[in-house]
């Protein structure tokens, strides 16, 4: 059984990974299966390897969500401590009648309005009607109803007052909670403000106050483990103590361990006990303790025995990443002794440590992110001892003088922020040129198995220190990668997308052969939302980047409204986006990339697509209708994007072009009434309509008349507010159109039938 | 499962390699397997450690006939660690704590490539076998699996480790024949020192028949 441990647990979580797999990676999964089930055949602990796997294949499975939510919560009791975003406070309550647990949202900045019954523990009466939580409506969008669903969290209240939520008593851990923010407050209070964003990150594992920028910058650069709390500080704070204690002669060896014991669950707690918190807390009292019980017990057992532990107490953990890169990097490293005790000294180690926690994390970072950077490592090599020796040793020295003296705290905090600020900057100066990402795209777990069987091979061959061959299946690792990212050119197929953005336009066009990359709009957000960038993060740049594109050839906008052309710059920002295409009367602001200006009559090939462009025109003096309208072939089939024009510019076009004949037709700015004449519709004959409108939009997109003008004419009507995203495949002479929310055709019909 | 040399505890190592599938089941700590010494670079005829091409025993022994041993080949060096280890089990009767080197010994006989030849272990005399109540060389063979040809006798009862390299290289041949050989053998032994053990048992080999002889020691 000793040192055998994690062939148990490995089984569980692999148990996990197959209940979530189907159709082929299913079957590549049974049949790898069933060889390592061979081979261990005649071990001793097959059958209890065997039974883990069934107990995760059942216990670890995804949490389905009820089908009805209730209307109404009665009682309640808060079981999550209360989380402050920027706009929001949430907390997570437990449904007694049900057994279910549910968020509540309130989106109210003050916290100091808040009530101070809201407390971890306390039983709630909650007003405000259940809904479902928003989930995902585009490919490669993060689905936040999934990701709440695998807390076991279904349905939502969004409450409009804080009134709303009535909360008596409290638990008993309630006053832990509080300490911890009067902890926090009471550092906060006593550190300049550059400062406690530090501390708060590093000591307290709470993220927030950083700037977002700062953040960015760390993700670029695969660093994120640092502001994350993990392992490293953990150690750090261990190593902290035992030298001051024993040291500096304040007490034994014995008693450095006594207090560090007593102290690891308090630390753990107030650096907000995250998975990796967790995972380093409990390992090193596992260390500590053992020695006492005279057992000797190899790191991968404990290490097993720990993820075996959370995850049975909380299967949900499963599915959380910081989770999986916790217990993933841990366990490689530890697999990976021999190959440090190789190593000539501690740079090159330290390059080991980085460079095998990567690659072992690399194929599921690829899947959740659709990109890396592979030069990270050099930046980790540069940072990591950085923070180690120098930012991680003065933020939790600032935390005891702000507590013991303040009043020295507040000039020290300042002097010591304003030297990391500009060691930062140069750091940030020096690794621009190494600010890069390859963008792969959503790995399939059939490519993630893959790159995780080369890298094993690898670091099989590392620890027995045969380099040609660690290279030689390294090199395959890149390769299967690679392989993976140049799946699209050599597919046949293309696509057409209209994203569900909300209220605006976006469509993506991927050419057979992944030839080129169009884009048609770039909506931004509703014009009073703060965050400009929103669209573009959230949707357009994920599902961009989940398609493994990170060049455009061409972003046609169709006139310089922000539902169009919203995310235009951030598009440029973070692409390389070779043309914009506009009409000849959009005034658009420099962005230093090549325009090209068209109106009526003009031609324009991208990547040997031809698009024709039949309005403008001449100015018209209105945006709406200055729009570029332009058709093109797809799979046979011909297709018009019509920007927010007019009836009055529909009635010019079917002027000018008395003979068009269009197979699918993108209906005018969003299918409100003042466009999508009766006479447009019979003169197209569109076969399918595609509308892109928000969610219950403030101006009633799509009007009923127009969907009625529509189906008059047979047209299948395609909506983004009802569809979510919906994407057209094309090869050769054909295609198919498919939704991403599935289709619920009733529902739709009584909606308007209202 | 303890170490068949220190009696603590012994630790799996889980590697890279190993994770996968059930571990083989070493009897030897890691920090007892580390104070023996490799054998890197070694002389190619007889492993002796600090030469890199043919030594000066292979040389003196090449001078003045032709050297009757092809190569020896050795798993560790003879150091004072392996002095205690052999004292243990050689004259203090520890035979157990020869399987403490079985999968060390198992894997060098693998890279060899020899497990076609004859095994021929060196022979103990009478008395001696009697006082020590087992034959090193056959308890070798035994670990490594494999059966033992015994092809020699011994006649003389004088033992090596008493005597300087001069009057071992100088002694009398201590062997005789029992049944000649045709194809190629491999003698085993425990410690190859200066060689005079096996060259004796390797000449005689020859004569009667014997094509090539080569040799396999635990140390060197």
């Amino acid at each position: 059984m000793k040192g055998s441990l994690h062939l148990p647990v490995l089984a569980f979580v692999i148990g996990g990974v197959t209940s979530r797999l189907s159709g082929m990676d299913l079957f590549i999964m049974m049949v790898l299966l069933f060889l390592w089930g061979f081979f261990l055949l005649h071990h001793r602990m097959f059958f209890l390897i065997l039974l883990f796997f069934l107990f995760g294949y059942v216990y670890l499975s995804p949490p389905t969500s009820p089908s009805i939510l209730p209307t109404h919560l009665s009682s309640t009791v808060v079981i999550k401590d209360l989380e402050y975003t920027s706009q929001t406070v949430q907390l997570v309550v437990y449904d007694t009648q049900t057994k279910d647990h549910r968020l509540i949202t309130y989106f109210g900045k003050e916290s100091s309005a808040l009530p101070v019954s809201w407390k971890h523990g306390a039983t709630c009466a909650v007003g405000g009607e259940v809904k479902p939580i928003d989930g995902a409506t585009n490919p490669g969008e993060f689905d936040y109803r999934q990701f709440m669903a695998r807390q076991s969290v279904h349905g939502q209240v969004e409450l409009s007052s804080p009134n709303q939520l009535k909360c008596e008593g409290h638990s008993k851990i309630t006053h832990l909670y509080e300490a911890r923010v009067a902890l926090m407050k009471k550092v906060e209070g006593a550190l300049s403000k550059e400062a406690f964003a530090w501390v708060a990150a590093l000591v307290f594992g709470e993220q927030d106050h950083l700037e977002e920028g700062t953040v960015q910058w760390f993700r670029d650069f695969n660093l994120s483990h640092i502001l994350a709390i993990s392992g490293l500080h953990v150690g750090l704070f261990i190593t902290g103590v035992y030298l001051l204690i024993y040291r500096l002669g304040i007490g034994t060896k014995e008693q450095a361990k006594v207090l560090l014991f007593l102290m690891l669950p308090m630390y753990a707690f107030l650096a907000g006990a995250a998975p990796s918190v967790l995972r380093a807390s409990l390992m090193a009292v596992c260390v500590l303790l053992l020695p006492y019980f005279r057992l000797k017990v190899p790191l991968t057992d404990i290490v097993s025995f720990i993820a075996l532990g959370l995850l049975i107490v909380s299967p949900s953990y499963f599915s959380q990443i910081g989770f999986q890169f916790s217990f993933l990097v841990t366990f490689s490293l530890i697999l990976s002794f021999s190959v440090f005790s190789n190593s000539p000294n501690v740079w090159v180690t330290s390059a080991q440590i980085s460079l095998i926690s990567q690659l072992s994390i690399l194929p599921i970072q690829i899947h959740y992110f659709y990109e890396f950077n592979p030069l990270s490592l050099v930046a980790n090599v540069l940072l990591v001892p950085y923070f180690s020796f120098v930012v991680i040793p003065f933020s939790i020295v600032l935390v005891i003088t702000s507590l013991m003296v303040p009043a020295v705290s507040l000039f020290l905090s300042a002097s010591l922020s304003q030297s990391n600020a500009l060691v930062l900057q140069f750091f940030e100066w020096g690794l621009e040129p190494l600010r890069i990402s390859w963008v792969v795209g959503e790995m399939s777990p059939f490519y993630m198995i893959l790159s995780l069987g080369a890298f094993i091979c690898m670091m099989a061959m590392w620890s027995q220190n045969r380099l040609r061959e660690t290279i030689v299946a390294g090199t395959g690792m890149v390769v299967i990668i690679s392989l993976f990212s140049m799946l699209p050119y050599f597919s046949s197929k293309g696509t057409v997308t209209m994203l569900d953005i909300g209220q605006g336009d976006t469509f993506v066009i991927e050419l057979p052969y992944r030839k080129g990359v169009i884009i048609v709009d770039a909506a931004g957000p509703p014009i009073f939302t703060e965050n400009k960038r929103k669209t573009a993060d959230r949707i357009i740049l994920p599902f961009l980047k989940s398609r493994g594109i990170d060049t455009i050839d061409a972003l046609i906008v169709s006139h310089e409204d922000s539902d169009h052309n919203g995310s235009v710059p951030y598009l440029i920002e973070e692409l390389n986006v070779e043309a914009l295409v506009v009409s000849s009367f959009y005034d658009e602001e420099e962005t230093g990339v090549k325009v090209a200006r068209m109106e009526a009559g003009d031609v324009v090939e991208i990547k040997d697509h031809r698009f024709e462009i039949l309005h403008p025109y001449e100015d018209t003096q209105d945006s709406n209708d200055n729009s570029l309208v332009l058709t093109s072939a797809f799979g046979g089939k011909k297709w018009m994007f019509t920007g927010d024009i007019s009836k009055e510019m529909e009635a010019q076009i079917m002027e000018r072009y008395p003979s068009l004949d269009i197979d699918i037709l993108k209906i005018g700015h969003h299918g409100s009434d003042t466009s999508t004449s009766e006479e447009w519709v019979t003169m197209l004959n569109p076969s399918v309509a595609l509308i892109s409108a928000g969610r219950n939009n403030r101006y009633g997109h799509p009007h009923a008349d127009v969907l009625k003008r529509l189906e008059r004419n047979h047209s299948t009507i395609y909506v983004t507010s009802e569809h979510g995203s919906v994407q057209y495949t094309f090869s050769g002479q054909s295609g198919t159109f498919s939704s991403f929310l599935s289709y619920n055709a009733n529902r739709s019909k009584e909606k308007r039938a209202n | 499962m303890r170490c068949y040399v220190c009696f603590e505890e012994i630790l799996p190592e889980v590697t890279w390699s190993t994770f996968l599938l059930p571990q083989k089941v070493k009897k030897i700590c890691y920090g007892c397997e580390r104070q023996f010494e490799h054998i890197v670079p070694a002389c190619p005829k007889c492993g002796r450690p600090d030469s890199t091409g043919l030594c000066f025993d292979c040389e003196r022994w090449g001078m003045e006939q032709e050297d009757p041993l092809e190569q020896n080949v050795a798993l560790y060096q003879y150091n004072d660690f392996a002095k205690d280890w052999v004292a243990r089990w050689k004259y203090r009767g520890d035979y157990e704590l020869l399987q403490s080197l079985e999968c060390q010994l198992r894997s060098l006989f693998q890279k060899t490539e020899w497990d076609t030849y004859a095994l021929v272990p060196v022979p103990l005399s009478g008395g001696r076998l009697v006082e020590r109540g087992f034959n090193q060389s056959e308890a070798i063979i035994q670990s490594l699996g494999q059966k033992s040809t015994n092809l020699l006798r011994r006649t003389g009862t004088e033992k090596q480790s008493k005597k300087q390299r001069r009057a071992r290289v100088a002694s009398s041949n201590p062997f005789s024949m029992i049944d000649p050989i045709y194809t190629p053998v491999v003698l085993v032994d425990d410690i190859y020192t200066t060689g005079t053990t096996i060259r004796h048992a390797a000449s005689l080999l020859k004569q009667s028949g014997c094509p090539q002889v080569f040799s396999l020691t635990l140390f060197r």
